[in-house]
C-alpha cells in the first residue's frame, strides 16, 4: 500500500514518472539497495572525488566514470561479469588483484549483488538522465518548449464528436484516441453538482440545492449552475485562497528580535483585495500589474488597489535582513508568476535555466529602489465618525506615555553621566598610558565610565591644564605623585595648596578626607561634584515648588563653578539630547517596544482604525545593485542594471527606466508576449480543478520541466484566456464545462491498469478536502458557518471556535499551529505550487478527539431539520442528508439504528445521536470529492 | 530482481512497484528518496496491507546501513561554556585577569582579561578526559563519550546560530536536522510522533529549531511543553473527554461499515483506504502515546536514578519514546536560552548542571542496561561556546557585573555517545586559552555530515527538490569526519 505516499506526491508526480525509461524501477531499486551501498563503504575511499587520492584513476562514483574506468581500462564490461575487471577484483582469485585491499575481501552476496548487476548490464542511476542543463540563454530560448511563444493550436478532429463538447475535449479526445484510451462515463449529477460546489466556493451544496439541480431539466442547467457558483461571494473565498498559498500570505513577520510586535497589522487588506479581485474576475494581466507595482498606478478616487502590493511586503522579516527580505520578494514574483525559479541565480548562475547571476541582481535592484512607506497609506477616506476620533485618542494617550518615558530615560542617562566625576578624572589620566588606542572603549567598559564623556573630559582637563584652574589644579598636582609619595606626603601636600588658587569646597574635603592614597582624591571629587549636583536639584525644586522662575545658577559662587562643570554649555557630561539617544537607543528603542506594540495593536482592537495598505513606494533615489559575488554582499562585482530577464526579453532588452523599475518588471510579467505568464498562471487554474496541473511542477516551468503531455491544450488555454481578456471566470467555464472534466472519477479496470497515473486524463481525480475546506465544511453541515465576508483574522484554533470560515484565520508564520501542519496547509513561508496530501493518524485524532468537531457533532442535531425529525430513524435520515447531500438508503438507516439502540457508557457526554452524528462527520463520504 | 510486482490480489487495489518508484521517485521533491528505498519497504508494501506502509512516516532504509537508529539531541540552549565543561585550560587560570597575549577575537560584546574556570577538572576512565566537576555523572561514562573540542561556527549570536545548528542554514526557512532524519528514515512506531521536540515553553527562534519547512508539515517536530505533566496538555487531541474509549471503538465500527460501502460503490481508490486505516491507527495511539509520556510506569529505582526536576522528567520521557521507536528527540534545557551565562557564570553554570547532569548521567546508563546506546546517538551541545575572557559591563546587559562570558562561535564543545560515535576519544582542540578551534577543526555543516552517516547517509544525496533545486541539510558544505566514527 503506497497510499501515503501516493496522496503526498500527487501534486507533481504524474506526467513525469513514465519518462524514467532507463533504467528500469526494478533496477534502480537494485542499485540502491544493493550496489551503491556496497560501493560507497567499500570503494569510495579510493576510487572517488571525494578520496585524498584517487588510486588507479579509477572512480566509482559517477555511471561514466565507473564505465569508463581507470589506468588498466574499462572495468565493467555489461553484461559478462566474468570478463569485468571489478569483478575480478573482488572475487579475490587473481593475488595481484585484489578490492578492496588487505584482506577486506567483500561477503558472498554483496559480490554475487556485484555480478549479477554486471550481468544485467550494470544499469546505473547516477547522473539520471534527466533534461540536460540549458543555461545558454539564446540555445534556452530557441529550444525549451516553455520559452516558446504561445501560438493558439487549431483544436484537434476527434472521432468521438459526441463526447467532444468543447475545444478542450478535442486535446483531450484526441490524445485519448492516440493511446487508444476511453474517457470515463459522466458523473452523475448529484456527484456533478458537488464537485463544482467544492470546486469554486470550497463548501457543500445544501441538499435543496441538490434536488434542484438534480431535477433541473433545462439542456443549460450545469452552465447556470456553473454561473450560479462563480457569481457567489464565496467563489473569491475559494480562489483567492488558492492564490494566497502562491503569496505565501500570513499574518505575521516571523520572528524577530527586541520585543517588536510580531503581528501584520493590514495583511488582512491584502487578503481581502485577493478575494474581491477573484470576485469581480480582475483582469489576471491587471492582478499582476498591481499587485507589483499599485502604488505607479493612476488609481483615481478608488485607492483600494493598494493593498495589493502586501504580495511583495508580507513575507517573512527574516531578522530585517534586506537582501534576503528582497530574496523572497523576487521568488515570490518570479516563481509565483512566471514559473522560475529565479532565486537558484543569488550565489551563482542557475544550474539548469538560462538565467544569470547577474539577472538576479538586476531584479535585487528593482526590489533595494523600493521601500515601504513610514506611514501606510489609507485606503480609502475614512469617516470623521466618534470611533475614529476615540482611535485617534487611545493613539494620542500611548504617544504620550513613550515621550513620557524617553523624557524619564534621558534625564536618568544623563544623571548618570554627572556621577563619579572622580573617576573620569582617573580614567582620563591612565588612558592616555594604554599602549594601544583601539582599545579605548574596552578601556572605558572596565572603568565603568562612558567612552564619549570620558574623551569630553580629556579634553576638558587638557583646555584647563595651563590656566591652574581651582578645581582641577590639585587634581594636576595630586594625581602625578606616585604611590610612595602620596603614601607618605599625600596629606602636607593639600595642607601645601594655595588657599587662593584652590577651590575652598575642595581644599575643605581634601583636608579632612585625602591623606594617603589617589584613590581618596577620586573619592573627593566624586564627591565634591555630587554635593555640588544634589544641591543645585535642591535649588531647582524647591523654585518649582514654590512656583518662582527656575533657577540659573548657584548663590555660592564656588559651588556655581563646581556646577557649571556639570551643566554648563559644553561640560562634559552634558550631552546634547540627540546624542543622548544615539547612545541610549537600544534601550530607549526595547523600553518604548511593549507601547509602540500598543498603538500597533489598536489597528487590530479599536473599531475606529482605520484600513491601511501594506504598500511599497519607489526610493528618491532608485539604483542599481552590484552583483554579490557568491551571493556575499560584501563582495561586489559588475553593476547589473535594473532591466527584465534576458531569457524572456532578448538581446535587445532595454533597462527599467520608471523609478525603481517595478512598473517596468510588472508590466513585462503581464504581457501577452510573455510566455510564461498566462502557461503558468492556466496549469494553476487547472490544477485547482483536477488535482494536479497539466503541468505538475507549477512553480517550475523551467529547463527540468519537459514539456507535458497535454502541451497543446495548454497553449489553447493560454492564448484563450489571454484573447478573452484574462478572465479566470471565463477560463473556468473552458475548463468545467468540458466533458473531460464532468467525468466519472471512478477509474474502469482498463484505465487503471493504461492509465494509472491518470496522465491521459482517462477519468476525473478523486479529491480530499484541503484544510480549509474540511473545516468549513463541518461548520456548514452542522449549520453553524458564519458566512461574513472579509475584515479582521480570527483565531480559529482556540476555544470558543470561531465560526468564520477558514480563510480569515489568523495564521501566525512563527508557530503555526498543530492543526494546520497537521492537514497539510500552505507553507506560509515560500511561494507555494500546491500542497501536500498526506494521510496520518494525527489528522484523525483530531476528528475523533478535538471539542471542535464534537461541538459540530452536537449543533448538527440542533439543526431544525433535525430537531424536528420526530422519531430517531427520521433523525438519522434527516442528518445523513445533511452531511451526504444524499438520502440515506436502508442499510444506512440500518446501521444507525444499531448502532443508536445500544446502550452508551455509563458517564458519556454524547448521546447514541450524538455520537453517530460525529461518525457522519468523519466520514470518507463527506471528506473525499468525487 | 525477485520479488514479483504482479501479484494479482493487489495489482487491483494498489499501485505497482513501478508506479510507486516512479511517482515517489520522479517526482517533484523525491528524488532524494528514490534511492532510500530498499527492498524491505518494498516488498513489505507490496505482499501485506501493513498499515505501517501507507503513511509517509513508514520506516525506511537509509542509503547504506547507519550504525544510529535512533536520536537524542540535548540541547543546552544558550551557550555552555566548554572552558567550565569539557575543555580545561590551565593558561587560563595562570593568566587570570591578565590581557591575553592574543587579540580578543570578535564575539557579540566586548570582553577583557582572561577569566579562569572556577571549576576543576579530573580525569575519568580509562580513556583519562578530563571533566569538571559540573558533570560528574556524564564524566562516569567518558569511555563511551567522543567529545569534539574544536567545533566552530559562522556568528556570536544566538538566533543565527540556533538555526545553523538546528537547520543547517543561519536565516532561511530551512528543514532541520530531525525533520530530515524523519523524512530520509520515517519512524518506528507510527502510533507516536516520529520527531518529538521537549521544552518547557520554547526556546528563542521558537518553532523555527524544528521546523519542517518546504518539507511536508507531518515531518516538523512535535513540540511537547514540558511546563504540563498531563498527556492531554502534551499531546493535542489525544484524549477525547466526552466519548469513552468503548463508545469510541463503536464509532469506529460504524465508521469502518459506512466507508466501506462507500467505497465499495466506487472503483479501487487507494487514498479511501489510506484514511480508513489512519482512524485505526490514531485509536491505539491515544492508549499508546499516554502510556510512553506516563513516568510513572517506571520503576521506583530508575525515577530515583534520573533524579528530580524538569530535565530529569524530559530525559525519561525521552527514553520512553526511544524505547518505542521514535525516530528522534531532542530535549531543550529551558525556556529561552538558559545557559547564556554572561554574568554569574558561576552560579548559573552550577545551577544548569546541577538540573542537567545526573539525569543525563542516567540516561546514558539506562541506554546502555536496556542495549541501547549502541544504536542511539546521543548528542549534547549548545549553538556555541563562550569566551575565555571576561565579559565587559554594557549599559542594559550584564547589569554592571565583571563575571560572566560572551558568545563564542570561534570555538566550543560538543560530545556525541553511542550510536556508532568513538568514545573515550577527543577531538581536535582550540588554542591554548579555548578562544578558537585550531587543530582538526569541526564546522557545524562537518558534524550535520558526520550524524547523517552515522545514520547511513551520505549527506550529499539526502535531498529534497524545492523551489527548482535539490536541497540538502549541508547546503554545498560539510564532510564527513571519520574520526568521530567508532
Amino acid at each position: 500500500m503506497f497510499l501515503g505516499c501516493l496522496g503526498i506526491w500527487v501534486f507533481g508526480c504524474l506526467g513525469i514518472s513514465a519518462r524514467a525509461v532507463q533504467p528500469t524501477a526494478e533496477q534502480i531499486e537494485f542499485f540502491e539497495s544493493k550496489i551503491r551501498p556496497v560501493l560507497v563503504e567499500s570503494c569510495y575511499s579510493c576510487h572517488s572525488d571525494k578520496a585524498e587520492k584517487v588510486r588507479g584513476g579509477l572512480k566509482l562514483d559517477t555511471r561514466d566514470a565507473t564505465l569508463k574506468g581507470g589506468s588498466s581500462g574499462a572495468v565493467i564490461i555489461p553484461g559478462d561479469p566474468d570478463a569485468s575487471l571489478l569483478i575480478k577484483a573482488v572475487r579475490y582469485t587473481d593475488p595481484e588483484m585484489q578490492m578492496p585491499p588487505k584482506d577486506k575481501k567483500l561477503p558472498a552476496e554483496q559480490i554475487a549483488a556485484l555480478e549479477a548487476w554486471v550481468k544485467m548490464g550494470a544499469p546505473d542511476p547516477r547522473d539520471a538522465t534527466g533534461p540536460k542543463p540549458l543555461t545558454d540563454v539564446e540555445e534556452a530560448r530557441a529550444k525549451h518548449w516553455a520559452f516558446q511563444p504561445v501560438t493558439k493550436p487549431a483544436p484537434p478532429k476527434v472521432k468521438n464528436t459526441r463526447w467532444a463538447k468543447t475545444p478542450v475535449d478535442n486535446f483531450v479526445l484526441a490524445t485519448l484516441e492516440e493511446q487508444k484510451l476511453k474517457p470515463a462515463p459522466a458523473a452523475d449529477r448529484r456527484t456533478l453538482i458537488r464537485r463544482a460546489s467544492y470546486d469554486l466556493i470550497g463548501l457543500p451544496p445544501t441538499p435543496a440545492e441538490v434536488e434542484a439541480f438534480v431535477n433541473d431539466k433545462r439542456p443549460d442547467a450545469y452552465a447556470r449552475l456553473v454561473d450560479r457558483l462563480l457569481a457567489s461571494p464565496h467563489y473569491g473565498e475559494r480562489w483567492g485562497r488558492y492564490w494566497l498559498d502562491i503569496a505565501r500570505y500570513a499574518d505575521t513577520k516571523g520572528y524577530l528580535a527586541g520585543g517588536e510586535e510580531r503581528r501584520y497589522a493590514f495583511s488582512f487588506t491584502y487578503r481581502d483585495y485577493v478575494v474581491r479581485s477573484f470576485n469581480e474576475d480582475k483582469p489576471y494581466d491587471q492582478f499582476i500589474v498591481e499587485q507589483i507595482a499599485a502604488d505607479r498606478l493612476e488609481l483615481g478616487e478608488d485607492k483600494r488597489a493598494l493593498a495589493a502590493l502586501g504580495f511583495l511586503t508580507l513575507g517573512r522579516r527574516f531578522l530585517n535582513n534586506q537582501n534576503d527580505i528582497i530574496d523572497d520578494r523576487i521568488d515570490v514574483v518570479t516563481r509565483g508568476t512566471l514559473g522560475l525559479t529565479v532565486t537558484c541565480a543569488r550565489c551563482h548562475d542557475h544550474k539548469f535555466d538560462p538565467i544569470p547571476t547577474k539577472d538576479y541582481y538586476s531584479l535585487h535592484g528593482v526590489f533595494a529602489s523600493s521601500e515601504e512607506p513610514g506611514e501606510r497609506p489609507l485606503l480609502g477616506a475614512h469617516k470623521d465618525s466618534p470611533e475614529y476620533q476615540d482611535f485617534l485618542k487611545a493613539r494620542e494617550k500611548i504617544e504620550k506615555e513613550i515621550a513620557e518615558f524617553e523624557a524619564k530615560e534621558i534625564a536618568e542617562f544623563r544623571e548618570g553621566l554627572r556621577k563619579n566625576i572622580g573617576d573620569y578624572l582617573l580614567a582620563a589620566r591612565d588612558v592616555a598610558k594604554l599602549d594601544d588606542q583601539s582599545k579605548f572603549d574596552t578601556f572605558a567598559g572596565e572603568r565603568k565610565v562612558n567612552p564619549t564623556v570620558l574623551r569630553r573630559w580629556m579634553a576638558e582637563l587638557e583646555k584647563r591644564r595651563t590656566n591652574s584652574d581651582a578645581i582641577l589644579a590639585p587634581w594636576f598636582e595630586l594625581s602625578a605623585l606616585d604611590d610612595s609619595d602620596l603614601t607618605t606626603n599625600l596629606a602636607s601636600r593639600v595642607l601645601a595648596l594655595a588657599d587662593a588658587a584652590v577651590n575652598p569646597l575642595l581644599k575643605k574635603l581634601l583636608v579632612e578626607q585625602a591623606t594617603n592614597s589617589l584613590n581618596q582624591v577620586v573619592a573627593v571629587y566624586n564627591q565634591l561634584f555630587r554635593d555640588a549636583d544634589s544641591e543645585w536639584k535642591k535649588v531647582v525644586e524647591t523654585a518649582a515648588k514654590e512656583k518662582q522662575p527656575a533657577p540659573t545658577a548657584l548663590a555660592d559662587a564656588h559651588r556655581e563653578a563646581v556646577r557649571l562643570l556639570l551643566y554648563g554649555g559644553g561640560a562634559p557630561p552634558n550631552l546634547e539630547e540627540s546624542e543622548v539617544r544615539r547612545m541610549h537607543a537600544r534601550r530607549l528603542g526595547e523600553g518604548a517596544a511593549p507601547m509602540r506594540n500598543r498603538i500597533e495593536a489598536l489597528n487590530w482592537t479599536h473599531a475606529g482604525a482605520p484600513p491601511r495598505a501594506m504598500a511599497m513606494v519607489d526610493r528618491a533615489n532608485p539604483a542599481d545593485s552590484h552583483v554579490f559575488i557568491r551571493g556575499n554582499p560584501g563582495n561586489r562585482g559588475p553593476i547589473a542594471p535594473r532591466q527584465f530577464l534576458e531569457v524572456l526579453s532578448g538581446p535587445e532588452r532595454a533597462p527599467f527606466t520608471n523609478g525603481s523599475g517595478r512598473l517596468d518588471l510588472a508590466r513585462a510579467i503581464a504581457n501577452p508576449d510573455n510566455p510564461l505568464t498566462a502557461r503558468v498562471y492556466v496549469n494553476r487554474v487547472w490544477q485547482h480543478h483536477f488535482g494536479v496541473g497539466l503541468v505538475p511542477t507549477a512553480g517550475d516551468f523551467g529547463v527540468r520541466t519537459e514539456a507535458p503531455v497535454h502541451h497543446e491544450l495548454l497553449d489553447y488555454l493560454a492564448a484563450e484566456f489571454v484573447a478573452q481578456g484574462w478572465s479566470t471566470k471565463k477560463l473556468h467555464r473552458m475548463i468545467m464545462l468540458s466533458s473531460a472534466y464532468r467525468q466519472s472519477s471512478d477509474a474502469s479496470e482498463a484505465n487503471l491498469k493504461a492509465d494509472p497515473d491518470n496522465r491521459y486524463l482517462t477519468r476525473f481525480n478523486r479529491q480530499r478536502l484541503d484544510f480549509e475546506a474540511m473545516r468549513d465544511t463541518l461548520l456548514a453541515v452542522s449549520g453553524k458557518l458564519d458566512l461574513r465576508v472579509g475584515g479582521l483574522p480570527v483565531d480559529i484554533v482556540g476555544e470558543p471556535f470561531a465560526k468564520r470560515r477558514a480563510v480569515y484565520g489568523l495564521i501566525d508564520r512563527q508557530n503555526l499551529p498543530g492543526i494546520f501542519r497537521t492537514f497539510d496547509f500552505a507553507n506560509p513561508d515560500v511561494s507555494n505550487q500546491g500542497r501536500f496530501t498526506t494521510t496520518v493518524p494525527q489528522q484523525a485524532l483530531f476528528m475523533l478527539n478535538s471539542p471542535f468537531v464534537i461541538e459540530q457533532a452536537r449543533a448538527l442535531l440542533e439543526r431544525d431539520e433535525v430537531k424536528q425529525a420526530e422519531t430517531p430513524e427520521e433523525k438519522i435520515r434527516a442528518m445523513q442528508h445533511l452531511v451526504w447531500q444524499r438520502p440515506a438508503d436502508r442499510e444506512e438507516v440500518q446501521l444507525a439504528k444499531n448502532f443508536i439502540a445500544a446502550p452508551p457508557a455509563q458517564d458519556a457526554k454524547l448521546s447514541p445521536l450524538e455520537q453517530y452524528a460525529q461518525v457522519l462527520l468523519l466520514s470518507n463520504e463527506l471528506m473525499f470529492v468525487d | 530482481m525477485s520479488a514479483p510486482h504482479h501479484k494479482p490480489r493487489l495489482e487491483d487495489r494498489f499501485l505497482t512497484r513501478r508506479d510507486f518508484l516512479g511517482r515517489c521517485g520522479m517526482g517533484f521533491g523525491m528524488l532524494g528518496l528514490a534511492n532510500l528505498l530498499g527492498p524491505d519497504v518494498l516488498s513489505a508494501a507490496l505482499t501485506e496491507s501493513d498499515t505501517r506502509s501507507n503513511s509517509p512516516l513508514a520506516p525506511k532504509s537509509s542509503h547504506f546501513p547507519g550504525k544510529a537508529k535512533r536520536v537524542i539531541h540535548i540541547f543546552a540552549n544558550g551557550g555552555p561554556s566548554h572552558l567550565d565543561t569539557f575543555d580545561p585550560k590551565p593558561e587560563l587560570t595562570r593568566l587570570h585577569g591578565q590581557q591575553l597575549p592574543m587579540e580578543n577575537l570578535k564575539t557579540e560584546r566586548k570582553t577583557g582579561a582572561a577569566f579562569k574556570s572556577p571549576f576543576t577538572f579530573k580525569k575519568y576512565g580509562q580513556s583519562g578526559i578530563e571533566v569538571s566537576e559540573l558533570f560528574t555523572h556524564v564524566a562516569e561514562h567518558i569511555d563511551d563519550i567522543c567529545v569534539i573540542r574544536s567545533m566552530h561556527a559562522d556568528v556570536p549570536n544566538h538566533e543565527p546560530s540556533l538555526m545553523l545548528m538546528n537547520c543547517g542554514d543561519a536565516r532561511l526557512p530551512r528543514p532541520s536536522f530531525g525533520s530530515w532524519i524523519t523524512y530520509g528514515l520515517g519512524t518506528e512506531n507510527q502510533n507516536l510522533p516520529g520527531f518529538v521536540s521537549m521544552c518547557p515553553g520554547y526556546p528563542i527562534q521558537e518553532s523555527q529549531n524544528w521546523q519542517s519547512a518546504f518539507l511536508p508539515g507531518i515531518f516538523q517536530g512535535t513540540h511537547i511543553n514540558t511546563k504540563h505533566e498531563k498527556v492531554e496538555q502534551l499531546i493535542e487531541h489525544i484524549k477525547n473527554n466526552s466519548v469513552s474509549l468503548d463508545d469510541q471503538r463503536r464509532q469506529l465500527e460504524l465508521l469502518r461499515q459506512l466507508n466501506e460501502r462507500h467505497a465499495r460503490r466506487r472503483a479501487q481508490d487507494a487514498q479511501l483506504e489510506a484514511r480508513i486505516q489512519s482512524f485505526e491507527l490514531a485509536y491505539r495511539m491515544q492508549m499508546d502515546a499516554t502510556d510512553a509520556f506516563d513516568i510513572s510506569k517506571e520503576p521506583e529505582h530508575v525515577r530515583t536514578m534520573y533524579g528530580k526536576g524538569t530535565q530529569a522528567r524530559q530525559l525519561l520521557i525521552a527514553r520512553r519514546l526511544l524505547e518505542r521507536g521514535v525516530r528522534f528527540v531532542q530535549v531543550w534545557h529551558g525556556d529561552g536560552q538558559p545557559w547564556d551565562n554572561h554574568d554569574d557564570l558561576e552560579d548559573g553554570h552550577r545551577k544548569l548542571a546541577r538540573e542537567s547532569d545526573q539525569p543525563i548521567g542516567a540516561l546514558l546508563t539506562d541506554l546502555k542496561q536496556r542495549g541501547m546506546l549502541q544504536d542511539t546517538l546521543v548528542i549534547w551541545g549548545g549553538e556555541f561556546g563562550r569566551t575565555p575572557t571576561v565579559e565587559l559591563p554594557t549599559p542594559g546587559a550584564n547589569a554592571g557585573k565583571v563575571n560572566g562570558r560572551d558568545h563564542n562561535h570561534h570555538g566550543f564543545t560538543m560530545w556525541l555517545a553511542g550510536g556508532g560515535s568513538r568514545g573515550g576519544y577527543i577531538h581536535g582542540s582550540t588554542d591554548e586559552f579555548g578562544f578558537k578551534a585550531v587543530e582538526n577543526r569541526v564546522h557545524v555543516h562537518d558534524l550535520h555530515a558526520t550524524l547523517l552517516h552515522l545514520l547511513g547517509f551520505d549527506h550529499t544525496r539526502l535531498t529534497f527538490r524545492h523551489a527548482g533545486r535539490d536541497f540538502r541539510l549541508t547546503d554545498v558544505h560539510g564532510n564527513v569526519v571519520k574520526e568521530l566514527i567508532a
